[in-house]
């Protein structure tokens, strides 16, 4: 190495130094150490046991672990929803209406929220007894419902909660998008006698390809990592209705199971990935037929 | 583009709508706050109030409610024991309960929390803000071996979740007894993957020709750093102000599980004990939800342009 080459590494590396430090110790280090004890049977209170791929075992052949996957698959069905209304939320604002700036304000204040106070107003909305959401019910001829008692239940109204507090963050990157696109090519439509609804299809829709792959993908990663809200709204007592990442909290830091905690963090990456990958082939796809 | 007015009043319903679905459980909630105790569940939006007693030809006598007869309470008077149909008017009205927000306040120490969380997120985001600028001038400006290899394995890591970094992280700080220390809690924030990618794409966008001529100058590579990238950037490090600040504000994983000591705990996660505490409790939780959720609905007003703008920009993340 020339003398030259030696001074630009380590002016480099200096000024990379804080930062390289806490990616060593924050990220790098632990992702290999988490590979390692997942192949270990450690309770933190005796020494790891080298298990081999025992975690992994273990984790496929109890019943509990397919409820949970279950459980983290079924919150996936909070992706579509927020963006739905995010969009609609979106499409609204962009239309400039008189008091959007008011309405703005509305649809984009929950993305500053923290999910626990929201939590709590959600578990009492969904009160069983006398809360908001069977008190409607009940108007509208129906019966009452359980929401944090009843396993079945307990999800839907966790997903209710996270839609209403997720969807703000998706309305304001829709919203950005939208403003993108130019106001041109909605002319030229016009112009050539295209409908609404047909330039909404046609233009809007596609051009916001690349939002939609990356609000899809954010919150396919962020519903499999629902934690928040479970933990606070059921205070822990789910009846089995958590999902896999309530599941290696509890394993981890009530068991102190780390190594089975690990395994099954591993688990949950690989599910995020191959889930990311396939949503990513399928709007490609979309894309080229669009 | 001209609406006609169907589609424009479509438009007012529609966003009406969602307006509801957006703040009706805030209205909800803050109904419930200044309820009055043991008349949660009235079934009344708008909170009551009853009183004890009643004016009996001009004396107030102390009574209590037997049974609601549509428009009028049975009540029995105490002392002579008499039994009285009274209008409801007479012993309900409305009077919003405020001790709810007193009694929130002195049971669980938000102030102390407010605190606590305002420290760590501050110290968070300022230390975010340099190691992030710091490496993202090093990986965009600066030319060295291993440069390329090393921003690669960065990126790479952006896509490994939380989870499988926190029992590593558990581990490391119980080894160096920083559990239950503001430590534990700030330094693995200290440092992020994304941040960094996030400063070097726009320090990429800044003209080479002032560094060179500032070079020329005889500045040194610290101060083209310190005197020209970062008076220059400033939208994107307010952005990455802006979000790293919400996000370790509103963070609850991690704290909840480095923090025990309730002197030492968040803003989150306090509130979340306190829920354990007093389930069912609501007129108390959801004052003590609505006086945790004002600071942020503060923040909010304040920096409504910064704050959309660091979603808009940072929100490659999510």
């Amino acid at each position: 190495m020339t003398n030259r080459t030696l001074r630009h590494a380590l002016i480099g590396y200096a000024f990379l130094l804080p930062n390289i430090a806490g990616f060593i110790l924050f990220t790098l280090a632990p992702i290999f150490f988490s590979f390692l004890i997942s192949f270990f049977d450690w309770n933190l209170f005796s020494g790891p046991v080298f298990v081999d791929i025992g975690n992994y075992v273990s984790m496929f052949a109890g019943s509990g672990f397919w409820n949970y996957l279950g459980n983290s698959l079924f919150f996936l069905v909070i992706v579509p929803l927020q963006m739905v209304i995010a969009l609609s939320a979106a499409l609204l604002l962009n239309e400039r209406l008189k008091g959007s700036l008011l309405f703005k304000v509305i649809f984009f204040i929950p993305v500053v929220l923290s999910v626990i106070p929201i939590a709590i107003i959600w578990g009492h909305i969904l009160d069983t007894e006398n809360g908001l959401l069977n008190t409607l019910l009940l108007l509208l001829g129906g019966t009452k419902i359980a929401w944090l008692y009843d396993p079945a239940w307990i999800k839907v109204g966790i997903s209710l909660m996270a839609v209403w507090q997720g969807s703000a963050f998706s309305t304001i990157i829709y919203y950005a998008a939208l403003q993108g696109i130019p106001d041109q090519l909605y002319e030229v439509a016009t112009i050539d006698g295209a409908s609404r609804w047909r330039q909404f299809r046609s233009i809007t829709l596609p051009l916001l390809i690349p939002t939609h792959v990356f609000l899809g993908i954010t919150g396919v990663i962020g519903a499999l990592q629902l934690f928040a809200p479970i933990y606070v709204m059921t205070h822990g007592n789910t009846g089995g209705a958590h999902n896999l990442i309530v599941e290696v909290y509890l394993k981890a830091y009530q068991e102190f199971q780390v190594g089975y905690a690990s395994a099954l963090s591993w688990l949950l990456f690989v599910l995020i990935f191959l889930l990311s990958a396939v949503y990513w082939k399928y709007i490609k796809k979309k894309a080229e037929y669009a | 583009m001209k609406r006609s007015a169907l589609t424009t009043s479509f438009f007012y319903a529609l966003v009406l709508v969602l307006s509801a679905w957006y703040v009706v459980p805030f209205v909800w909630a803050l109904a419930t706050s200044v309820k009055h105790p043991g008349m949660v569940f009235d079934g009344r939006w708008l909170p009551y109030e009853r009183s004890h007693a009643i004016t009996v030809e001009g004396h107030e006598v102390e009574m209590r409610i037997v049974e609601e007869r549509g428009d009028a309470f049975l009540v029995r008077l105490s002392g002579t024991g008499e039994l009285r149909e009274v209008p409801k008017r007479e012993i309900e009205r409305i009077s919003p309960n405020w001790s709810n927000y007193a009694e929130a306040w002195n049971i669980v120490p938000f102030g102390r929390y407010m605190l606590n969380s305002v420290f760590i997120s501050l110290c968070i985001t300022l230390g975010q803000l340099v190691t992030c600028s710091l490496g993202g001038f090093a990986f965009s400006r600066l030319e060295f071996p291993g440069r390329n290899a090393v921003f690669l394995l960065y990126l790479a890591t952006l896509m490994v979740p939380g989870p499988v970094l926190t029992v590593p992280i558990y581990l490391l700080l119980r080894e160096y007894h920083l559990l239950n220390t503001y430590q534990g809690v700030v330094l693995p924030g200290l440092f992020s993957a994304y941040g960094t990618f996030l400063l070097r794409q726009f320090f990429l966008t800044i003209p080479r020709d002032l560094e060179d001529a500032a070079r020329i100058d005889g500045a040194g590579r610290f101060s083209v750093y310190l005197r020209i990238i970062l008076p220059l950037s400033g939208p994107a490090l307010a952005a990455l102000a802006t979000f790293v600040f919400i996000g370790s504000w509103n963070d609850f994983f991690w704290p909840s599980i480095v923090l025990t000591d309730p002197d030492m705990v968040t803003l989150p996660v306090g509130l979340a004990h306190f829920n354990d505490i007093f389930v069912f409790e609501y007129g108390r939780l959801m004052a003590g939800s609505m006086i945790s959720i004002a600071p942020a609905i503060l923040m909010y007003m304040l920096f409504q342009r910064f704050i959309t703008r660091g979603v808009v920009m940072t929100g490659l993340k999510g």
